[in-house]
């Protein structure tokens, strides 16, 4: 039995090499899409868990709070440290505008306007992530400290000056966490970025909380919302939480795309395996009258095209992964998270494609009536 | 001992046309006989082979081997008598053209049997038994017609069945080595005891068989066998 399948396939080489590579294209579809969305994941994971702060922001977005709000929250029962922070949308870089400059990566740079003594206080992870240069401290004016993705975009080291929005700043610093979306900031004195967006002195865009205890700070955000009723107070686990239904929509939609390639895949192998049914006719008649059972012709035909299933993902797999890797190599913006889980589940699905796909072409084989397949010469 | 009882097998062509291929025929083979069937072509003589050879039921009427109906055992049932009681050689050797000859030799038990060594043992011995012993890792198509149905009786012994049918077993092959095969299965008649029933259209080699068997429109007439005057094998007085 294990000759016949094996010298089938060999037989049929070329036959057998296209319909393993219509397999392969959509398994590796699959596992580059996923990893690539697991990265996202991955990346997003690791920044809520690097965040141990109350987000407090306005219900209206981009809408001001007053300044005040951080003495009323501080005087909250659990809060340790209130750090206000005012956000800006980068228009232009050194005349340059970054939303149409075609060589800007997946994310948008932002500025982002901190206190520098409160910030540096707060559990951000910006200060003691500086690789050149120094953090912002007090009194600084037209400073900047840059992630180092924007440095190396913008081709600007510390020490260098830097045109945003139509005013000069002074690189202090850089540096780099490895969150992506906290890389992609600007950190400048607070002040400052409230000069750059026109907004009035005693207002704030929404402040970082610290609180005393983790396991409260669900407790101290739904004070903070009793407190201030226009503010919206968001813990790390509440993003991470619309993050990850976020994120499940996305994997599912993934998989769905790429299993759809993998599917049309599955077909080439239904085709193929019809084919060899039809042109091994005689050969299943001749199998028959020397008494091989129906159950054992089906054996047969469906182990072949389950190998032809196998064989296209350990190829799509391979493909996966080495295009990943090459494309992340090259691409570093790119964050592709290849797991063993992710693997396996691919050469499961492909499994079950060659055997799913070999379940009609098998089951025609077995029927094949000995008389007359060999009736005809 | 097999033996069809009023074994009728009709073929319905259209709504109003049936042909009767077999028109209750009895007709009962003992172990050991050689049994030749002649008959011009579509007088049933195919159809009353794929009778005996478990792989057509009839459409009434019985067929009995070692006291079993096979007329009422299931597919998987036929396929089981196929394999182990029954031996098959075809007019075009029907060998699978992919597997060498001991592959092709194995292919009766290779689902089954677990010990793959010991069937490949078998089969080769089988092939040796047939002065195949160098032709054991050929390709059907590297072969002779005359070594490829050498093959095919090896396969059909493989099971060690007490029955071998051969459908114009020597009927794509030149007189001589016609011959020479029949002289081999005359050899496994006489040594081993092994029942054959050949169907052939070709009355010269009535004077091998012990019994010949003359169809005609579905009809089967034991006559008896021609005198060997013009023996085509030495061996035809021995039967």
């Amino acid at each position: 039995m294990r000759q016949l399948i094996i010298k089938s396939l060999l037989i049929r080489k070329v036959r057998s090499l296209l319909t393993v590579l219509g397999i392969a294209i959509g398994i590796g579809m699959i596992v580059a899409l996923v990893s690539v969305t697991e990265g996202l994941n991955a990346e997003a994971e690791d920044t809520f868990a690097g965040m141990q702060m109350i987000t407090v922001e306005p219900k209206q977005l981009l809408r001001p709070m007053p300044v005040s709000n951080v003495n009323t929250i501080e005087k909250l029962p659990g809060v340790t440290l209130v750090s206000p922070f005012v956000t800006a949308i980068v228009g232009t870089v050194d005349d340059v505008e970054v939303l149409e400059d075609a060589s800007g990566g997946l994310i948008p740079p932002t500025m982002r306007g901190y206190d520098p003594i409160r910030a540096k206080e707060s559990a951000s992870k910006i200060p003691d992530s500086i690789i050149r240069g120094r953090y912002l401290v007090d009194g600084d004016r037209n400073s900047v400290v840059l992630g180092k993705p924007i440095a190396d975009r913008f081709k600007k080291s510390y020490g260098s000056t830097i045109d945003i929005d139509g005013r000069t700043f002074n690189v202090v610093g850089i540096f780099e966490t490895g969150l992506i979306v906290t890389d992609n900031l600007m950190i400048v004195p607070l002040d400052t970025a409230r000069d750059l967006r026109n907004m009035a002195p005693d207002s704030i865009s929404g402040m970082s909380v610290v609180v005393d205890n983790q396991d409260n700070i669900t407790n101290v955000a739904r004070r903070i919302e009793q407190a201030l009723p226009q503010v919206r107070a968001t813990t790390p686990e509440e993003i991470q939480a619309d993050f990850e239904d976020l994120s499940g929509a996305i994997t599912t939609a993934t998989w769905v795309i790429a299993s759809v390639a993998a599917v049309v895949g599955g077909i080439g192998i239904i085709n193929s395996m019809v084919m060899n049914v039809m042109e091994r006719r005689r050969e299943i008649g001749v199998l028959k009258a020397v008494g091989w059972t129906r159950g054992e012709v089906l054996r047969t035909f469906l182990i072949e095209s389950t190998i032809l299933g196998f064989l296209g993902g350990l190829a799509g797999v391979i493909i996966g992964v080495v295009g990943m890797t090459a494309i992340t190599t090259l691409l570093p913006i790119v964050v592709a998270k290849i797991t063993p889980e992710l693997i396996i589940e691919a050469l499961l699905f492909a499994l079950i494609l060659g055997a799913g796909g070999g379940l009609y072409p098998a089951w025609r084989a077995a029927s094949v009536h000995p008389i007359e397949a060999l009736r005809y010469d | 001992m097999i033996e069809l009882k009023q074994a009728t097998k009709l073929y319905r062509l259209s709504e109003r046309v049936e042909v009767r291929a077999l028109d209750n025929v009895n007709l009962r083979i003992e172990d050991g006989d050689f049994v030749i069937i002649l008959g011009p072509s579509g007088s049933g003589k195919s159809t009353m082979l794929n009778m005996l050879g478990a792989l057509d039921r009839p459409t009434s009427g019985s067929v009995i081997l070692d006291d079993v109906d096979l007329a009422r055992l299931s597919d998987n049932g036929l396929s089981k008598i196929r394999r182990y009681k029954i031996g098959f050689i075809f007019q075009f050797f029907n060998l699978v053209t992919t597997l060498t000859a001991v592959e092709n030799v194995m292919l009766p038990l290779s689902p089954v049997e677990r010990n793959k060594a010991k069937l490949q043992q078998k089969a080769e011995s089988l092939l040796t038994s047939m002065g195949l012993e160098s032709r054991m890792d050929h390709r059907p198509t590297e072969l002779s017609g005359g070594e490829q149905q050498r093959v095919a009786i090896a396969r059909a012994l493989m099971a060690d069945p007490r029955i071998i049918l051969g459908d114009e077993p020597t009927g794509n092959l030149d007189s001589k080595t016609g011959h020479d095969l029949i002289r081999i299965m005359k050899e496994l008649n006489v040594e081993k005891g092994i029942t054959f029933i050949i169907v052939s259209h070709d009355p010269s080699i009535a004077s091998v068989g012990n019994r010949v068997i003359q169809m005609k429109d579905g009809h089967a007439t034991e006559v008896p066998p021609p005198n060997p005057t013009d023996p085509p094998t030495t061996f035809a007085s021995s039967a």
